[in-house]
């Protein structure tokens, strides 16, 4: 499959703190949704930046449609349609004000389809955005990213902060926009309950290093937790571990192959649990 | 460019309505009295003062709108590039605010030939001032952020007088010198900023 983002072993390391974003690598196909898993401060944003130039890389390669972006790949940015947490426009501007300016910067923005999110969103165009609520603000955020008609969406925390009513509104958004084949989303979040709705593959990031990257699927059949108790456990076989952790009787055992452990480990429960669950072994966790 | 141009205005024009109000107030004095200190302080007042409003792009640091910008379909000399025609636009807008409001007065008070060339020569002080704290304002407030606007802001405009009262004193050629080297210091600071910028990481 082809792929509208790849990521090759990106490095960034910053020389007044102590975070290294090593290696990360993964890539976006055309048609889907990625989302970007990570706790705060994992590197999240330091990815998006240097996908997006905000942040220049120490190394590794970055392709966005197949090639590398400069600041000189203004067609290429066109394409792009960028969300991020918080206030992303001037807050005096009202959103009237600011289809305006962004009619200057895209060739193809789209007022009529502006409007149009103006009017389903129920946002108040000559309303100052300072007056917005937060999740106005974001609707806002989003709805200016689709009126260039972009191919690629990158959200940066788009959906934290927001009650889940419009995250969910949001997330329809989103998977509307998907069903073009060659439109993608990355999607970063920690709120691991939004990427279980709309994301295709998951990928995890924790304290600048890329854990993996699986897909949606593959996380719900076949990842699951074992729980086992400590004699249980200390026979199982280590190659079988991906991490555990030690609760209070038991030990929760994180598995990427469900169906042959459960084959393998009659006596032991074994459940499919949320991308959270997962996420916290995956972090907390021991390795054997 | 056209993007960047009506970004560049909204953020300005904030503050600059509020200001060519005052102006506008006080060119009615102006207009009315005809008294030349008076012309003096406004022509200084008019052009530094809109300048000094153009370069202050305070509003522009307070959201992540800097940072976003980066994502638009713009290159980031581009960005510097309409920062620095925007101070030029307001310097002229401001002359021509004075200017307008200075010609009313000749209107209906008479010219006043003795004082042409003293209300010329405050003209080209306003020019320069403005363009001396542009050059000076703009690299840094990109060099050191958005939390040293005021004190940077303050350094500049002083630096900009300063230099202004030294070289305009200069005996026969003090108001061509200062043009001068105002003007070039506005051109050399234009790919300083720039070099800064295109390292500047959000």
């Amino acid at each position: 499959m082809e792929n509208i983002l790849e990521l090759q072993q990106v490095s960034k390391t910053f020389p007044k703190s102590n975070f290294v974003l090593e290696n990360v690598t993964f890539s976006l196909p055309y048609g889907s949704i990625l989302g970007f898993v990570g706790e705060n401060g994992a590197g999240k944003t330091t990815t998006i930046g240097c996908i997006l130039n905000t942040i220049a890389k120490d190394s590794g390669t970055i392709k966005l449609f197949g090639k590398e972006m400069t600041d000189a790949d203004t067609d290429m940015r066109e394409k792009i349609g960028v969300v991020y947490d918080g206030d992303n426009f001037p807050t005096y501007w009202t959103a009237a004000q600011l289809a305006k300016v962004m009619a200057g910067f895209y060739k193809q923005w789209d007022n009529i389809l502006f409007q149009k999110f103006l009017k389903e969103y129920k946002l108040p165009a000559n309303q100052k955005i300072k007056q917005y609520s937060r999740g106005m603000t974001m609707k806002l955020a989003i709805a200016v990213a689709l009126s260039h008609h972009p191919q690629l969406l990158i959200l940066d925390e788009a959906t934290g902060g927001l009650d889940p009513v419009v995250r969910d509104e949001m997330l329809d958004t989103f998977l509307d926009f998907v069903q073009e084949e060659d439109h993608s989303i990355l999607l970063s979040s920690h709120i691991t309950n939004d990427l279980e709705k709309a994301a295709d593959y998951i990928t995890f990031i924790h304290n600048g290093k890329l854990i993996m990257t699986v897909s949606k699927n593959d996380l719900a059949y076949n990842y699951a937790v074992m729980r086992c108790k400590e004699n249980q456990f200390l026979a199982l076989d280590p190659a079988d571990i991906i991490t555990y952790r030690k609760r209070d009787f038991q030990i929760d055992v994180l598995i990427s192959d469900c169906k042959t452990m459960q084959r393998k480990y009659k006596e032991i429960v074994i459940d499919h649990v949320s991308v959270d669950e997962i996420f916290l072994l995956l972090v907390r966790g021991k390795h054997v | 460019m056209k993007g960047l141009f009506k970004n560049n205005f909204l953020s300005v024009w904030t503050n600059a309505k509020i200001f060519l109000l005052f102006m506008f107030a006080m060119g009615i004095v102006v207009t009315i009295i005809p008294n030349q200190t008076w012309q003096m302080y406004f022509i200084i007042i008019g052009i530094a003062g809109l300048a000094v409003n153009a370069a202050t792009i305070e509003n522009e640091f307070s959201s992540k709108w800097e940072k976003y910008k980066l994502t638009l379909p713009i290159k980031r000399i581009d960005i510097i590039k309409s920062l620095y025609i925007n101070q030029l636009l307001w310097i002229m807008i401001g002359v021509f605010f004075v200017g307008i409001t200075i010609a009313l007065s000749y209107l209906l008070h008479g010219v006043p030939l003795e004082q042409f060339e003293s209300i010329s020569g405050v003209v080209v002080i306003g020019i320069s001032i403005s363009l001396t704290m542009g050059a000076i304002f703009i690299p840094m407030i990109y060099l050191a952020g958005k939390d040293k606007t005021i004190v940077f802001l303050i350094i500049s405009l002083l630096c900009a007088v300063g230099i202004a009262a030294m070289l305009f004193n200069i005996p026969l050629f003090g108001s061509f010198i200062l043009i001068g080297c105002s003007i070039l210091l506005f051109i050399v600071s234009f790919p300083l900023t720039v070099s800064i910028f295109k390292k500047k990481e959000y």
